[in-house]
């Protein structure tokens, strides 16, 4: 599975969500990481639709998109939201 | 006109547009030159960082003069974190930053800095407690401003010095532009703080950067040494002495403006009181010059561009943002949505009149709850 992340330099809660992502991801094997950058990478900010809300993260099987989350979340929800995916 | 954007930027003062025209004329001469007119220029740099030293009473600091606050917080931080890596790659900064901050950490990041942002009380404060949960060995740079561009928010900044100090290779950091000649500062512990002219009726295109003479930095605009072996590029001693001028009056006024801002605020704070349908965002303990609030049921787009049409002159969320719109500042001391899509910023100023902030009350108090 791939996951998509977008953030941007001046963003906070981008800040926030990397150092939750680092702890997360170590436990769960499994994901190609592609990192866009909001302000460099506009067609891939175009391509996905993403809004004015920072970090969005993508999770995809294959092409097809199975779980979106846009802003902060605690490694609570992140649990919650990722569910079995990826375990 | 009504000006309440404040924040933004202020009118120029007579004070620094007079110096300013009188040294351009005076010292046109460039202070790396060693010719007598350029050794003129050099001392009266030297001279107005000295007296920008005397007026916020520092003495161990250099003044590295910028082109503003954004160009000393890149100098600050990537500065002191590329200079300053063999003894760690832990770096601190909070929520609430102004974004010449906040992108500086998110570079240093994507380069293999750590970074944690710490948290904050209800009222958008980091307290010592918090900020010690995040401290580290390897800790090497805390960045926290003074005042919070967007609701005003004050950091108890002499605490949190005070504790990084106690760090063996760490340095306080402090952006104190929205605070520098509108309250008092308190510099000790601070190892970098940073300011702009613009903000306290000074000239744009003129800011600085104070050092303490222990905090080495790598230069961010290199070409050698000039004034000061941190920023190249030739001086300007007649924008110099124009800060240092400006800098001065500010300070020296400072009790008088304050009661004039506090009381302006006081009024304002009242009439919004009476306002069904608009919120305060600012925390309490917030500076009475910056004033965040929301007209909850109209977009900010569409209030500012209402106040606008009327001569009233606000700002949606800092003007140096990402255009978002939505607040994120507001959001996050609010976890309200809707405050954060409809949050204004009004920032007053001692020449804040109270008909000017009559008419802003009459102009909302159309809006709300229409």
């Amino acid at each position: 599975m791939t996951v998509l992340r977008f953030t941007a330099v001046w963003c906070p809660s981008c800040l926030i969500m990397k150092s939750r992502w680092r702890v997360f991801f170590k436990e769960r094997a499994g994901f190609t990481m592609v990192d866009y950058d909001y302000d460099d990478d506009a067609d891939a900010v175009k391509t996905y639709g993403i809004g004015d809300v920072l970090p969005v993260m993508i999770v995809l099987d294959g092409t097809k998109e199975i779980l979106r989350l846009v802003g902060e979340k605690t490694m609570k929800e992140l649990d919650r939201f990722f569910g079995g995916i990826g375990t | 006109m009504i000006y309440l954007d404040y924040s933004a930027t202020t009118p120029p003062s007579d004070t620094a547009i007079d110096s300013f025209v009188e040294a351009s004329r005076r010292l046109f001469a460039n202070p790396n030159s060693l010719h007598t007119p350029g050794r003129e220029a050099e001392r009266a740099v030297t001279d107005a960082a000295n007296g920008i030293l005397r007026t916020l009473n520092l003495d161990g600091y250099e003044v590295i003069f910028t082109s503003g606050a954004s160009e000393a917080n890149n100098l600050a931080i990537k500065g002191y974190a590329l200079r300053n890596r063999k003894h760690g790659k832990h770096l601190v900064t909070s929520p609430f930053e102004h974004s010449s901050v906040t992108a500086c950490f998110g570079y240093l990041e994507r380069l293999g800095f750590e970074v944690d942002i710490a948290e904050t009380d209800a009222d958008g404060r980091v307290t010592p407690d918090r900020l010690a949960k995040v401290l580290r060995e390897d800790t090497i740079l805390v960045s926290i401003a003074n005042v919070n561009s967007e609701l005003g928010i004050v950091q108890p900044v002499s605490a949190l010095a005070a504790l990084v100090a106690r760090l063996p290779h760490a340095v306080f950091h402090s952006d104190v532009t929205q605070a520098v000649g509108k309250i008092p500062v308190a510099f000790t512990n601070i190892g970098l703080a940073s300011l702009s002219a613009h903000k306290f009726y000074g000239l744009k295109g003129v800011g600085a950067l104070i050092r303490r003479h222990d905090v080495l930095l790598e230069p961010i605009i290199h070409g050698g040494k000039s004034t000061t072996q941190y920023r190249s590029g030739t001086p300007s001693a007649p924008l110099a002495i124009s800060l240092e001028k400006t800098l001065e009056a500010a300070v020296l006024g400072l009790s008088v403006t304050t009661a004039g801002v506090s009381a302006r605020s006081t009024r304002l704070l009242k009439e919004l009181a009476l306002l069904p349908g608009v919120a305060i965002n600012s925390p309490t303990g917030a500076v009475p010059h910056i004033l965040n609030l929301s007209v909850l049921d109209r977009d900010a787009d569409d209030m500012l561009a209402f106040l606008d049409e009327r001569g009233i002159c606000v700002s949606k969320q800092t003007a140096c943002s990402s255009g978002s719109s939505r607040s994120e500042a507001v959001f996050r001391l609010t976890g309200d949505e809707r405050r954060g899509r409809t949050s204004l910023r009004v920032s007053l100023s001692h020449l804040t009149t109270d008909a000017e902030i009559d008419l802003l009350v009459d102009a909302l108090r159309a809006e709300a709850g229409n």
